[in-house]
């Protein structure tokens, strides 16, 4: 019932100095010093104009001068027009003396040189857009930004001109140029002219101008490079860097004493390495005439642009083919039109004749024919031949239309044994001894002179049975089949990698190719190495670890 | 027990601990009542509790907004720099979707240390001014509610906990905002858990009833 | 002039003042917070917050609380599974201590609540009153403690966010912030003076 009084303590107040409103006001003054510091280092704004974003991110992405950062990516909206990218970004302020005319921007992206992967940084940190300038005291705040990156020493590097009938997919603006595998240029321009002929403008640098001249080659460093020699076929992938960006190397000059190059001079961009001739032809100026072959041959394995060739030298290609069925015959019949360089035929003695002249008086008095031969016998592919056939007698030059109709020729004699050599080198991979010890027999019979053709062609026949006895085996059959899957997937491979060349612009699905490659890459740098581990070790001791 | 009307029960205090009755006498300014059995404190009395409850408040205010407006911590990890504020925490979460958990964060450590703090400066203003007698009232009453739900000193702490995590792979730079956010936590204790509710309470009583 | 017992005053948790305990419906006659209703389930609030907690903890250990993202790559970890890695890496002080907070603590608080609503129906350890009362200012105190382990994710996934390299939060941290979400409500809305009450009657 009873209530009890509370006892009765000091308390310990705190005197708030003279006035507690002195607390208040030291905030206030530190606020103000902060905001006024905030906005004293605040850099001007600037725009700059893209074509595309490509992988920038608003509020993360930086500018970055000569890789420092000096600004970033506020927003990125669409131009009025929708025709290209307003990039707004807030730049600091010691970055004011470099914003005027001079001031050139660029998106970089992960780049991978042969020389080892450049840019790995912008995997972490984003892509990020490049700055070059000069310091002036003109201010501008509105730019528009390149295509690709800006090199400094424009001005002292060449410009050369590449011709080509068709360009290569893997050939585009930025395409890096190389000489010994050294980054020397790269493709600043592609242009069609009138004649429908691509022109490439490359721009060289000033210390590769010097390996250049009038006999130097420019070529496209094949993506996939699948060579028939010998029976062997060498497959070579082109490193990744040239799948991406695609890759020219041009060779040096072999003259002493190089002359420059005339103001107009072009030089040929060359499909692959192989297809540069290095045997020079007297003439250089080409004459180039169209010709028209009828078949009833089954020429299902002669494709379009088929090599028309005259001793192994390749001097003109099929241009098209029509199909028609032959009721009579009951066969396709063929109309082959191919066009063919015939200044390969001028005779430097001979200078009243042209080339064609002397092509067309081989045809009519030499027995020169046009031949569907096997290009090899793995694929099977078909080329024009053309050869001396000394069982023909004189014909005339027939005309049908536009077109001079070449006569064709079935007869192989010659062939016979070439292609016996390189089927017995293939058997000869097979472990069937009987096979191999008579095909022994023919291969050594067939350094004896033709004489006796009738003999060996017996032996071959034989030889030729047991083969066919063999081929029927599984072993065999497999062997084509292998081949041929591994055509397949050499095909696959190529087609992903012309998506991987048509999606470059950095969205995910290459970043996310290029993440797996990289797995390994990743690896080789010691400090992403060290974090890596961790993370992947710990990965809760981000949270937990080390409390 | 014998007493006049329900408005009697005013004169008398309950020890939060002991839960033993005594009468609530007037006490001097700067001292304060203490319980007879366990000696837990009963009540205070300081005559500048509203001016230094709204100074100290506004104060808070004024660093709880430094401590959201600049970076709270920057890390250097594998030479690319990294910045964190106050509201990239639960805007991250939102954007990764994690709608709930970004919620939670975005009140707890957001929203509701923000409302405590204007809450308190305008009641102690109202205190302080001698107006607004209701309405005093009814934000008492709801800061009451909500002030088990600010967390912003818990933040603060989980803040090192992450920086501790980081040592090894990365460099730090505490930011402006990390002092700014240890000054409002310093403030923010000292209002919520040293200026008792109670004593509020009582205040506004002296205060209304003059 | 009104007779009352002393017993039957009751001290207002919000605003100190003192209640005359009026049955049903009661409220402050200062703030008018009501002094928890006097209803048949009085623990009923309490219990339901206290199992849906627990019910929450389950998938916050299950799934993982962070998931960390390399060039696509996603990898995630549990709140067990770091500490058994820990463990495995040989750091036991750290793995023992994070064992501790992240596990103990909300076990703990779980363990307490239900002790503390169990003995407002049967009795239990009927001496111990002050005891009770302190376990339960303890379990008020360290509660919103536990919402460090979801600020520290927060913090991380803000943090490190590049453009390959990201921590991201898990599923587990919704589940485990709801947990201690509701044990901090089932923390409140259990009546302090349901302990003393019971033992006072």
């Amino acid at each position: 019932m009873a209530q009890n009084l509370p006892k009765i303590e000091e308390s310990t107040k705190f005197n708030f100095f003279t006035s507690i409103w002195i607390v208040p006001f030291i905030a206030l003054l530190i606020a103000g010093w902060l905001a006024y510091q905030y906005y004293r280092d605040l850099g001007p704004r600037i725009t700059i104009l893209f074509e595309k974003n490509e992988g920038l991110v608003a509020g993360q992405s930086y500018i970055k001068y000569r890789n420092v950062p000096i600004g970033k990516v506020e927003k990125i909206t669409l131009q009025q027009d929708g025709e290209g990218v307003v990039v707004t970004a807030r730049m600091d302020k010691d970055a004011t003396p470099y914003l005027n005319k001079s001031s050139k921007f660029w998106i970089v992206k992960p780049e991978f040189g042969l020389s080892g992967v450049s840019g790995l940084d912008t995997l972490l940190s984003g892509t990020y857009i490049g700055m070059y300038a000069k310091k002036s005291d003109e201010f501008m705040d509105n730019f528009v930004g390149l295509n690709h990156p800006f090199h400094k020493d424009t001005t002292k590097g060449e410009y050369i001109l590449l011709k080509t009938p068709q360009l290569e997919s893997s050939v585009k603006v930025g395409t890096p140029v190389y000489f010994k595998n050294i980054k020397a240029g790269q493709v600043e321009y592609i242009v069609l002219d009138a004649d429908k002929i691509v022109n490439v403008v490359v721009y060289i640098q000033e210390d590769y101008k010097e390996f250049i001249a009038e006999d130097s080659k420019f070529w496209v460093r094949s993506v996939l490079n699948a060579e028939y020699n010998n029976g062997t076929i060498d497959f070579n992938v082109a490193p990744l860097t040239d799948i991406l960006q695609g890759a020219i190397e041009f060779s040096a000059t072999q003259l002493k004493e190089p002359k420059e190059l005339p103001d107009s001079f072009y030089f040929s961009l060359y499909p692959n390495k192989s297809s540069i001739n290095t045997q020079h032809f007297v003439s250089s100026d080409k004459e180039i005439k169209v010709f028209k072959i009828h078949t009833k041959e089954p020429i299902s394995k002669l494709k379009v642009d088929a090599p028309i060739r005259f001793q192994g030298y390749k001097i003109g290609s099929v241009d098209s083919i029509n199909l028609q069925y032959d009721k009579s015959s009951k066969k396709m019949s063929s109309d082959i039109i191919l066009s063919m360089d015939t200044s390969v035929f001028v005779d430097p003695t001979d200078s009243n004749h042209s080339g064609y002249d002397n092509f067309t008086q081989a045809i009519v008095d030499e027995g020169l024919r046009a031949r569907l031969d096997t290009i090899d016998p793995l694929t099977g592919f078909l080329f024009i031949n053309l050869v001396f056939d000394t069982n023909v007698s004189k014909v005339s030059l027939q005309k049908e239309g536009n077109y001079i109709v070449l006569p064709m020729t079935t007869h192989r004699e010659k062939t016979i044994f070439e292609n016996a050599k390189s089927i017995v080198k293939k058997i000869n991979d097979l472990p069937l001894d009987e096979l191999v010890s008579s095909i022994n027999d023919v291969v050594k019979n067939t350094n004896k002179p033709i004489a006796h053709a009738d003999e060996l062609l017996l032996d071959l026949n034989k030889t030729i049975q047991n083969l066919n006895r063999f081929t029927s085996q599984k072993s065999f059959q497999k062997m084509p089949k292998r081949t041929d899957q591994a055509l397949k997937d050499l095909s696959r491979t190529l087609k992903t990698t012309q998506k991987v060349l048509k999606g470059y612009d950095s969205n995910s699905l290459l970043v996310k190719q290029i993440s797996q490659t990289l797995q390994v890459v990743t690896q080789t740098s010691k400090e992403m190495q060290e974090f890596l581990k961790m993370l992947n070790r710990k990965p809760n001791s981000l949270i937990f670890g080390d409390k | 027990m014998k007493i006049e009307n329900e408005y009697d029960l005013d004169k008398i205090v309950i020890c939060p601990k002991c839960f033993t009755l005594h009468k609530e006498t007037p006490i001097k300014d700067g001292t304060k009542a203490l319980c007879t059995h366990c000696s837990s404190v009963l009540y205070r009395y300081d005559s500048n509790l509203a001016k230094n409850g709204l100074a100290l408040s506004i104060t808070a205010l004024i660093f709880l907004v430094l401590a959201n407006m600049f970076p709270i911590v920057s890390i250097d990890i594998l030479g690319h720099e990294q910045y964190l504020n106050i509201t990239k925490t639960f805007l991250t979460l939102f954007d990764s979707g994690f709608l709930i958990v970004g919620f939670f964060v975005m009140f707890l450590i957001f929203v509701f240390p923000f409302m405590i703090t204007i809450l308190y400066m305008i009641l102690f203003a109202l205190l302080y001014f001698r107006v607004g007698k209701s309405l005093s009232k009814d934000l008492l009453i709801l800061i009451s509610h909500i002030e088990p739900w600010s967390m912003a000193e818990i933040f603060l702490v989980s803040i090192l906990v992450a920086l501790v995590k980081l040592i090894g792979y990365a460099q730090i730079h505490m930011g402006v905002s990390f002092w700014a956010l240890i000054a409002y936590v310093i403030l923010d204790i000292y209002i919520t858990k040293s200026i008792k509710i109670s004593e509020i309470w009582m205040l506004r009583n002296r205060v209304y009833d003059k | 002039m009104i007779e009352i017992d002393e017993k039957d005053l009751i001290r207002c948790p919000v605003c100190n003042a003192v209640n005359i305990k009026k049955g049903k419906n009661n409220h402050c006659r200062r703030c008018q917070s009501s002094i928890y209703k006097h209803t048949k389930f009085r623990t009923e609030k309490s219990w339901a917050y206290l199992i849906t907690a627990m019910i929450a903890y389950i998938p916050a250990n299950l799934y993982p609380m962070l998931i960390t993202n390399q060039f696509g790559h996603q990898e995630g970890s549990t709140i067990l599974g770091g500490v058994i890695l820990l463990w495995e890496h040989g750091s036991y002080p750290i793995a023992m201590v994070i064992f501790f907070a992240s596990i103990m603590i909300p076990i703990l608080k779980f363990m307490i609540l239900i002790y503390l609503l169990i003995s407002v129906k049967y009795p239990l350890g009927k001496d111990k009153k002050i005891n009770k009362h302190k376990l339960f200012y303890l379990t008020e105190l360290i509660g919103p403690w536990s919402m460090i382990d979801v600020f520290v994710v927060a913090i991380l996934a803000g943090l490190i966010h590049m453009a390959n390299i990201q921590i991201l939060a898990g599923t587990a941290s919704t589940a485990f912030a709801l947990s201690v979400f509701f044990t901090l409500l089932s923390a409140h809305a259990f009546d302090e003076q349901l302990i003393q009450e019971h033992n006072r009657g």
